[in-house]
């Protein structure tokens, strides 16, 4: 026998293990529903990046609350603040809806969805092709009065025509981890932000062998969101994410999810203090 | 763009989707060893294609596409996999008995092929389980015929000198030698 055939004959071997191994239940792959869902966001972000903003309104009218402080240096979510309805692009700028605030270290921080308005492209493989205008949210983070995240946003989520919030899936809930930083750069923590579906009820993060709770908020957009806030030398870096609806029933999770705002690469360590909003 | 030509490409890359999901979480799983990462590559690279299905449609080969993205995709997740290792003392302590458990449950072939690197590991699939040609899964990985060659030649060698695989390779039939 040469070494071609051995080749041969192992590789057919192989084969057949490979088949073996992949003759398996659980290998049904992701729900056709799911996938659109995920390639339509994947597709609203994209027409959002590449069309052109013209239209920023700042938003001034958000005001910083600050919130007690829980053990000294954790923060606490804000109710959502009655900002009014998202109104028609043709009629304005829809107002900013504050997710959540808080008090890092004696500063107070507050997480906005800020709207934008954006020029959509109608095919955005043909630069040539005809834009639309729609409203596009970031999430904003302000520490001390100012907007401190806009160079480094999470991904603009494109709202519908009317400003008002296209639905979570249930099962895929979305999670922005922000850095909680000032205009100097300067670091005091990190807040993950999540949007829900109306029907998650409770959220717990699990970080080590701390476990911290919240109750989604339904803001003024018809949106549902949550938020944990750990303070800069928190240990809980990352960690897993468990949702629940009103039954008690486990409607998903996200396991290994960082907590820390993207714009942050190195981890110093430090006591466990954490305390996530609750 | 009409609205009823919008509804056909969706409806066409519907039955793309139906089509070409089991294929491609066959080969994700062997890629990742895990049913619930393939499952979340096969959606990111689907919805990736959903995304460019205007141009991906229009290709002479949508699979070539799909299959670059499935590789792609699993490259950078296991590199963002990598960077959370690096701070094994964040991770939650429940995390590490999962990942225990998982480890368990793989099958002796599976654990042979992660001791694979990713590259070599992804050749090996793509040629000896897609049975894709040395010249496509080269233009698949961007890199070079010889080289896809020997990537192939060397994760074979080393799947050969694994003595939990031994069986596998001696000269009997395959149906037999796998029962486990």
């Amino acid at each position: 026998m040469t070494m071609h055939d051995d080749t041969s004959a192992d590789t057919d071997r192989l084969r057949e293990a490979f088949a073996e191994e992949v003759d398996r239940p659980g290998l049904g792959g992701p729900s056709l529903d799911a996938v659109l869902r995920a390639g339509g966001g994947r597709l609203r972000m994209r027409r959002a990046a590449y069309g052109t903003t013209f239209a920023v309104t700042a938003a001034a009218a958000v005001a910083v609350t600050s919130i007690a402080a829980h053990g000294g240096t954790a923060a606490r979510p804000a109710a959502l603040a009655a900002a009014s309805s998202p109104t028609d692009p043709e009629g304005g700028t829809p107002a900013p809806v504050v997710l959540t605030a808080g008090d890092l270290d004696g500063h107070a921080w507050q997480l906005v969805w800020k709207f934008r308005q954006v020029q959509l492209s109608s095919d955005p493989s043909n630069e040539q092709s005809p834009t639309y205008p729609e409203w596009c949210a970031d999430v904003a983070m302000y520490v001390d009065g100012a907007w401190t995240n806009s160079d480094n946003r999470a991904p603009c989520t494109v709202r519908d025509p009317s400003g008002h919030h296209l639905a979570t899936s249930l099962d895929h809930p979305m999670i922005y981890p922000v850095p909680i930083l000032d205009t100097q750069r300067h670091r005091y923590g990190s807040a993950v932000v999540g949007e829900v579906n109306q029907g998650t009820a409770k959220v717990v993060a699990q970080c080590g062998d701390q476990q911290f709770t919240t109750t989604p908020r339904v803001a003024t957009n018809g949106a549902s969101y949550f938020a944990f806030a750990f303070p800069e030398n928190s240990t809980c870096k990352s960690g897993s994410l468990k949702f629940y609806d009103a039954s008690g029933r486990q409607v998903a999770s996200k396991d290994d999810e960082s907590f820390v705002g993207i714009d942050t690469i190195l981890f110093d360590g430090g006591t466990p203090t954490a305390t996530a909003t609750d | 763009m009409s609205a009823d030509h919008n509804r056909g490409q969706e409806a066409e890359f519907r039955d793309y989707v139906l089509a070409r999901r089991g294929a491609l979480m066959r080969t994700a799983y062997l890629l990742t060893g895990d049913p619930g990462q393939a499952e979340d590559l096969v959606q990111t690279t689907l919805a990736k294609a959903y995304a460019a299905w205007r141009r991906v449609r229009t290709r002479e080969n949508p699979d070539a596409y799909v299959a670059r993205a499935l590789i792609n995709a699993h490259i950078s997740e296991r590199r963002r996999r990598r960077v959370r290792e690096w701070f094994p003392g964040t991770l939650p302590d429940q995390a590490a008995a999962d990942r225990t458990d998982a480890v368990a449950d793989r099958s002796v072939l599976l654990a042979a092929l992660a001791g694979l690197p990713p590259g070599q590991r992804a050749v090996v699939v793509l040629r000896f389980w897609e049975d894709r040609s040395e010249t496509a899964v080269a233009d698949l990985l961007g890199c070079s015929v010889g080289s896809v060659r020997s990537q192939a030649w060397r994760g074979l060698a080393k799947l050969r000198q694994n003595p939990e695989l031994s069986r596998l390779f001696d000269r009997e039939p395959v149906t037999e030698r796998m029962e486990r």
